[in-house]
């Protein structure tokens, strides 16, 4: 089974369009009551919106706690749904603002003091991949104004994680490479939006999906 | 960042329509889901929905519903909002963003909460202009002129820190003329990406859009039809030679 995280704002619309589409079964959850979940159930965390208003959102302690008894096959996350998966996030207010933790890397705002990056990244973006059967460069849909620098995501990171066997996708804003999505057995999260990244990005949509 | 050919779908009393100078001349297909459904097949990099009707009706709203469940790229939506509650029943639905026209952009409390609770990606703003008369455009069906300066036009426009811009020219709306490229083009600058829309028949069209720095083309009655000529398998890897365009992802 597939759980559906319905947390704060989020494009919950579009990726039950995907899943209806593929014909995958799933339920919609914010937690509070504690579903029965099997040893190969997914979790699918959909995103659009702020990182503070995700965590400050009420179902947000019940997420955490379903994660925390690990009884998920596997993580899924889109845009929002990934970078909650990280340490913290520059998006709040007051600082940085903790996330779920499955990985010991910060969430950026995009555009630094250096003015590197740009404000909002907005549309189809060429993105470095590295999953089997799929080509290794591919085009996918982006709506960000955060994200994980490639640079933040070294080999002690990803290790303590237990994420040393995966892919990390990435594309480039000028020079930089930003992080476009980590693919492991467990965790399969996107920055892009594969549910409106066309054919192409409901297979990928489909294959992390599949056990 | 790649250019994208958008398509763009008007509808009115339920059916697709074309219009010629923003005026409902013919009616294209009798079923919206099968006209944007084909848009998607033929690989528009996202579909813009323009609502004609005076109000958004149940079975508008229905027929935006369907859309969402048939195509799997970004979903534009122009429509007559009326409350909070719409804009927030279309982002509820899946829609990406939605469309404000010309002389809404500041004077909407609309634009100000899509902008606010969803992003200032949400908000597409639109200068919709007749290039007939010097430059002036026009609210919405090119009734009223409330604006002829341009540089006062731009000004305002760069206040709002847009992402993108979409511009359609009156004069060239539903004529299959070629792409309006004297106005439009003072428009294109680093601080916003434009989108061009009006007039566009053939491939062509949309590689001189392009050529000139317009971001994007957004095409209507070329895309209903051309059976694909603008967006073809053969077309697109054409035009990627000159163009940051995605390719084709249906192999042929």
């Amino acid at each position: 089974m597939i759980h559906l995280y319905k947390g704060a704002a989020s494009n919950l619309a579009s990726v039950c369009n995907a899943l209806d589409y593929l014909n995958l079964e799933y339920h919609v959850t914010d937690f509070s009551d504690s579903p029965g979940c099997q040893a190969d159930d997914i979790l699918l965390m959909p995103g659009v919106g702020s990182f503070e208003a995700a965590v400050n959102h009420a179902s947000f302690p019940h997420l955490k706690k379903a994660l925390s008894q690990g009884r998920f096959f596997r993580v899924v996350g889109i845009c929002l749904g990934m970078q909650l998966c990280f340490d913290c996030s520059e998006e709040a207010e007051k600082g940085n603002i903790d996330g779920i933790g499955l990985i010991s890397a910060p969430v950026r705002r995009l555009k630094d003091d250096e003015n590197i990056f740009c404000d909002t990244s907005v549309g189809w973006h060429k993105t470095s991949m590295n999953i089997e059967g799929f080509p290794e460069h591919d085009y996918f849909y982006y709506v960000h104004s955060y994200g994980v620098r490639c640079d933040d995501l070294n080999k002690s990171v990803l290790t303590s994680a237990g994420l040393c066997n995966s892919s990390i996708l990435h594309y480039n804003i000028n020079d930089t490479q930003v992080c476009a999505g980590i693919w492991s057995d467990s965790l399969r999260i996107f920055q892009f939006h594969p549910e409106k990244s066309g054919e192409n990005g409901l297979q990928l949509l489909s294959r992390a999906l599949e056990r | 960042m790649t250019s994208r050919i958008i398509g763009v779908v008007l509808i009115k009393d339920n059916v697709v329509v074309q219009t010629t100078n923003f005026n409902v001349t013919n009616i294209i297909h009798a079923d919206p889901i099968f006209a944007t459904r084909k848009m998607y097949k033929d690989e528009a990099d996202e579909i813009i929905v323009i609502d004609l009707n005076g109000q958004i009706t149940n079975s508008s709203y229905s027929i935006i519903k369907k859309i969402l469940t048939h195509v799997f790229v970004p979903v534009t939506i122009s429509a007559p909002f009326r409350s909070r509650h719409e804009i927030d029943l279309m982002f509820q639905a899946g829609v990406e963003r939605l469309i404000f026209n010309s002389g809404f952009w500041q004077l909407s409390d609309y634009f100000s909460y899509v902008s606010d609770k969803y992003g200032m990606q949400a908000v597409l703003p639109v200068l919709e202009y007749r290039s007939a008369m010097g430059f002036s455009h026009t609210i919405y069906r090119g009734s009223t002129v409330i604006h002829s300066d341009i540089h006062q036009c731009k000004k305002m426009l760069d206040s709002l820190r847009i992402p993108e811009l979409l511009m359609i020219p009156i004069d060239h709306d539903g004529t299959f003329s070629s792409p309006e490229l004297v106005y439009s083009t003072r428009f294109i600058c680093n601080r916003y990406q434009t989108i061009l829309f009006g007039g566009i028949s053939t491939a062509k069209d949309i590689t001189s859009v392009l050529d000139e720095g317009h971001t994007s083309v957004a095409i209507g009655n070329a895309f209903h039809y051309s059976e694909g000529i603008c967006t073809s398998f053969k077309y697109r890897s054409c035009l990627r030679a000159r163009h940051n365009v995605r390719p084709p992802s249906i192999k042929e």
